[in-house]
């Protein structure tokens, strides 16, 4: 009930209740005014009134749902209106008609009573049936009073009246009116009242006539009644005004209505084509959408047929597993398969890619992580093939129930991807392994890329230290200043610099030289996006270059040398050998001509020749020995065997013991060796104590990678300051009177030791003898590089 | 009465020299004369010229490698154009002061040279120059 409906409720309860307090006070007080209010006219009886009083708490007590209080207080009002009917009817004395007050209520009255306590009891029943009966019911009660206002409203006298309403108050007719017109508010969608209460324009209609013709009947019917019996006018006359009227105003209520009506429904008729015309557009669009998904829906099967996607669902509740027909198309079966979740698994082959999906999957259904892996199945047909696989977990209450995922063929892809990794990959190694510097640098000059061995040259072993640098921050300037300029030419004119030498100081006596190549990087584009440069360390080259140019230049030099040394020692030796030959034959011709005196002068420019002539000898043979020749096998052995032949005459006379161990066969030069042996000898027997007869002992000795020979002699020894200083040229440590030489023998020795790559020095004790050491590599030695 | 050969050509630009081995061989008696020329180009011209119908035919030729003009070894190559009646048994002796091995193994290497030795010559050196060559001699 709304709020305005409540309020009338409410209202005409109280009123009911309040007119029975009144009615009953009169009865009591005998206050006639309020028993009957128009002269004449039936009064209400005190039980009514009391009835009355018991119908405003059925009515509150149904408005507030109190069925404790509702169901009795219906219960004694039907039953007393019951008896109150009876006696009416059947003339039965009962004892209603003098209880309390004296007057029995009017059959009408009473059958009003209990139409309404009976509706009031059915109000709220669940069945439909019984609401709508109590309904009809109350609109029962509101006919019957309504017919009992009329009668008062025309006047019409106790004898000209219905016989059920011939003895109803008029306050009591009112109050029934009342009490069922808004007991029938409870329920409005029910009986009459929905007709009255509704909104349609039929409701509408029954709204506005009802009271009207109701409001016209009762005016005109009394208007008519009170002149016709005043006799101003005849009842014919009074009856045909009363029709016309009642009919005029009836058709002008009707046309208003009708025009009313009929602007509704073309208000109507228009919404409703307003609507049509929505509605056939909602259509169009229905259809235009629908065609536009089914297309959609047919690119979205052609891509993913295209791209060889199939879609899989798991019900892990279910375990129930669904494979698209491209899913069992990729894992070649046939499209009746029927998948579960442990064949799925097991067509990933077997090892790192089964392991890794079942993981995948386990770690997917516990945490609700989704997962995107590549792995490689093996097919019903037995193909390996990469493919990609999703999946979704679907949850409900935080537990992973379903699993929904797509499936693809990445094959292709994938073969080529692996290709790619792994041919970049053998790329990186060679870029890494090759001792080639590789770089790549941007447009800046900025490192961007370097290798094992660019990093190497550098004395660096991260190449992160130096990726994003440029050649100013890693090198001195003045070789980053021409790096940059090349870079610079390389990368406007994108033409590249190849095989260009190159140096650069990397610090003290570290010059080193290089092939350098520089080579534009091109992107897609066109552009010119950085440079590739390549550069072969070739500073050993170089040095090799230049040594062997120095050796040329050493060799021509020494060639020159030698030829000198001839021509010379041919020219030198000439005047001298003529002095010397003329003097001789001075000697034979005039000999015994010539004085002691005469004859020592000679003597003496005669010793001064020969030792003129040694010195030339030795000077050509110091020569000769600068120039370089082959090496060749030499029997150590042999050797010693000539140079001791050659010295017999001297081992002889100075009855010198030599003794030789066994030697090694080496490579060398035969001749410059047998020298080598012979001048150590002869020094030996030379530099004797004259009390002490020479012992003279060879050795050889391996230590390492080198033979050490070693010639001890037990003669007058050399005094430490000198040790060094005899093997320096011309250097003698004696008078020529004590022991005559040339100051050139141990020179030659060290030439020659150092011809063989080899050292030579002297231990010695003066007065006990000297040891002379000197080595050859083991490796210029044909027996060791044989074995 | 000693051995000797029949004619020994001395070939040296060195006057000194040619003076004192002429003193030498006349010293030694070991030869019937001595011829001596100052250039390759005389020595040729003497082997060339017929006295009497006849080549003059030295047995032993000293001769000196380092001359200017012709030196020794163009000498050699000259001399191995003549005829065999211009050079039938000729010893040639090759002389230098140089002490060049090089010298000697050329000078050893050519069938025409019967020896190679140092100047200047003595007796000792000289005889064994030609008891290596002539059998008298031993």
């Amino acid at each position: 009930m709304n709020y305005q409906f409540s309020l009338i409720y409410r209202g005409a309860a109280y009123l009911t209740l309040l007119t029975a307090l009144v009615v009953m006070y009169g009865w009591l007080q005998g206050i006639e005014s309020v028993q009957i209010i128009v002269q004449s006219w039936p009064s209400m009886k005190f039980n009514t009134a009391l009835c009355f009083f018991l119908t405003g708490g059925v009515l509150l007590s149904t408005y507030y749902r109190k069925d404790f209080f509702k169901i009795p207080l219906a219960g004694i009002l039907l039953v007393v209106a019951c008896l109150s009917f009876l006696e009416n009817l059947t003339g039965l004395q009962i004892g209603l008609q003098s209880f309390f007050v004296p007057g029995l209520m009017s059959a009408g009255t009473a059958l009003c009573f209990m139409l309404l306590a009976l509706a009031h009891i059915g109000i709220y029943t669940e069945a439909l049936i019984w609401r709508k009966v109590s309904q009809y019911l109350l609109h029962c009660v509101t006919v019957i009073s309504f017919f009992a206002i009329i009668g008062f409203v025309y006047g019409i006298s106790g004898e000209g009246k219905l016989v059920f309403i011939s003895s109803m108050a008029i306050h009591t007719s009112v109050l029934f009116f009342l009490g069922s017109m808004v007991s029938s508010l409870i329920h409005p969608s029910l009986g009459f009242t929905r007709l009255l209460i509704g909104k349609k324009p039929g409701n509408l209609l029954a709204k506005r006539m009802f009271p009207l013709i109701g409001g016209s009947i009762l005016v005109l019917g009394y208007l008519v009644i009170n002149y016709w019996e005043t006799g101003q006018i005849s009842p014919e006359t009074g009856l045909t005004i009363f029709g016309l009227s009642i009919l005029m105003i009836a058709l002008v209520f009707i046309s208003i209505i009708a025009m009313e009506l009929n602007s509704t429904d073309i208000r109507r008729s228009q919404v409703a084509r307003a609507l049509r015309d929505t509605n056939a557009n909602l259509e169009k669009i229905v259809i235009e959408r629908t065609a536009l998904l089914a297309e959609k829906v047919e690119l979205l099967n052609a891509t993913t047929s295209a791209a060889r996607i199939g879609t899989w669902e798991v019900d892990l509740e279910a375990q129930k597993v669904a494979w698209s027909d491209m899913t069992k198309e990729l894992h070649g079966v046939p499209p009746d398969f029927e998948p579960d979740l442990a064949t799925g698994i097991n067509f990933f082959k077997e090892g790192k890619h089964r392991a890794n999906i079942e993981t995948t999957v386990e770690r997917c259904i516990a945490t609700g992580e989704p997962y995107d892996v590549e792995l490689m199945i093996v097919t019903a047909t037995g193909e390996d093939k990469w493919v990609k696989s999703i999946g979704t977990p679907i949850l409900r209450d935080g537990k992973v129930i379903r699993l929904r995922g797509t499936f693809q063929d990445i094959d292709v892809r994938k073969r080529a991807e692996i290709k790619i990794s792994e041919e970049s990959a053998l790329l990186q190694m060679l870029i890494d392994n090759i001792p080639i510097n590789i770089y790549t640098k941007d447009l800046l000059s900025r490192k961007t890329m370097i290798n094992k061995s660019e990093l190497e040259l550098m004395g660096l072993e991260d190449s992160s230290t130096v990726i994003g640098k440029t050649d100013h921050e890693l090198f001195p300037k003045e070789s980053a200043d021409i790096s940059r300029k090349e870079d610079v030419e390389v990368m406007k004119t994108g033409i590249p610099i190849l095989s260009r030498e190159t140096s650069m100081d990397l610090g003290e006596n570290n010059k080193h030289w290089f092939l350098t190549s520089k080579i534009p990087i091109v992107n897609s584009e066109g552009n010119v996006t950085g440079l590739l440069g390549v550069s072969v360390d070739i500073t050993e080259r170089k040095r090799n270059e230049e040594k062997l140019k120095n050796y040329a230049i050493l060799e021509s030099k020494s060639a020159e040398m030698e030829q000198f040394a001839y021509i010379a020692s041919h020219d030198l030796r000439e005047p001298i050998l003529t002095i010397k030959n003329y003097l001789n034959i001075l000697f034979e011709d005039y000999g015994e001509n010539l004085d002691t005196g005469a004859r020592r002068y000679s003597d003496t420019i005669l010793s001064a020749l020969n030792r003129m002539e040694t010195l030339i000898a030795g000077l050509l043979d110091y020569a000769r020995l600068s120039s370089p020749k082959e090496f060749e096998t030499v029997d150590l052995n042999q050797s010693m065997k000539n140079v001791l032949l050659s010295l017999d005459s001297l081992i002889k006379n100075s009855q010198a013991t030599i003794t030789v161990g066994k030697l090694p066969t080496i490579s060398g030069y035969p001749t410059e060796i047998e020298l080598l042996l012979q001048n150590l000898i002869t020094n030996g027997i030379k530099f004797r104590k004259p009390d002490r007869v020479p012992v003279i002992e060879i050795k050889s000795k391996k230590h390492g990678r080198a033979w050490i020979f070693s010639v001890r002699d037990n003669g007058i020894g050399i005094g430490p300051e000198y040790i060094e200083e005899v093997f320096v040229m011309f250097k003698r440590l004696h008078s020529r009177k004590t022991f005559d030489g040339t100051g050139i023998g141990l020179s030659h020795c060290k030439k020659i030791v150092e011809l063989h790559n080899g050292k030579i020095w002297v231990e010695s004790e003066p007065g006990e003898g000297s040891v002379f050491y000197f080595t050859i590599d083991t490796n210029e030695i044909k027996n060791e590089t044989e074995s | 009465m000693k051995p000797k050969v029949d004619c020994i050509l001395l070939v040296d630009d060195d006057e000194d020299c040619n003076f004192f081995h002429e003193r030498l061989i006349n010293k030694m008696q070991c030869a019937g004369r001595v011829e001596t020329v100052l250039t390759g180009y005389d020595a040729l011209d003497f082997l060339k010229t017929s006295v009497n119908g006849e080549h003059p035919r030295p047995n032993l030729i000293l001769l000196d490698i380092n001359m200017p003009g012709m030196d020794g070894w163009s000498f050699l190559y000259e001399y191995n154009k003549l005829s065999e009646d211009q050079k039938a048994q000729i010893v040639v002796v090759m002389l230098t002061t140089s002490l060049n091995p090089d010298d000697k193994k050329k000078a050893e290497a050519d069938p025409n040279v019967g020896a190679f030795a140092n100047k200047y010559l003595d007796e000792e050196s000289l005889m064994n120059i030609l008891k290596a060559n002539f059998p008298q001699f031993n």
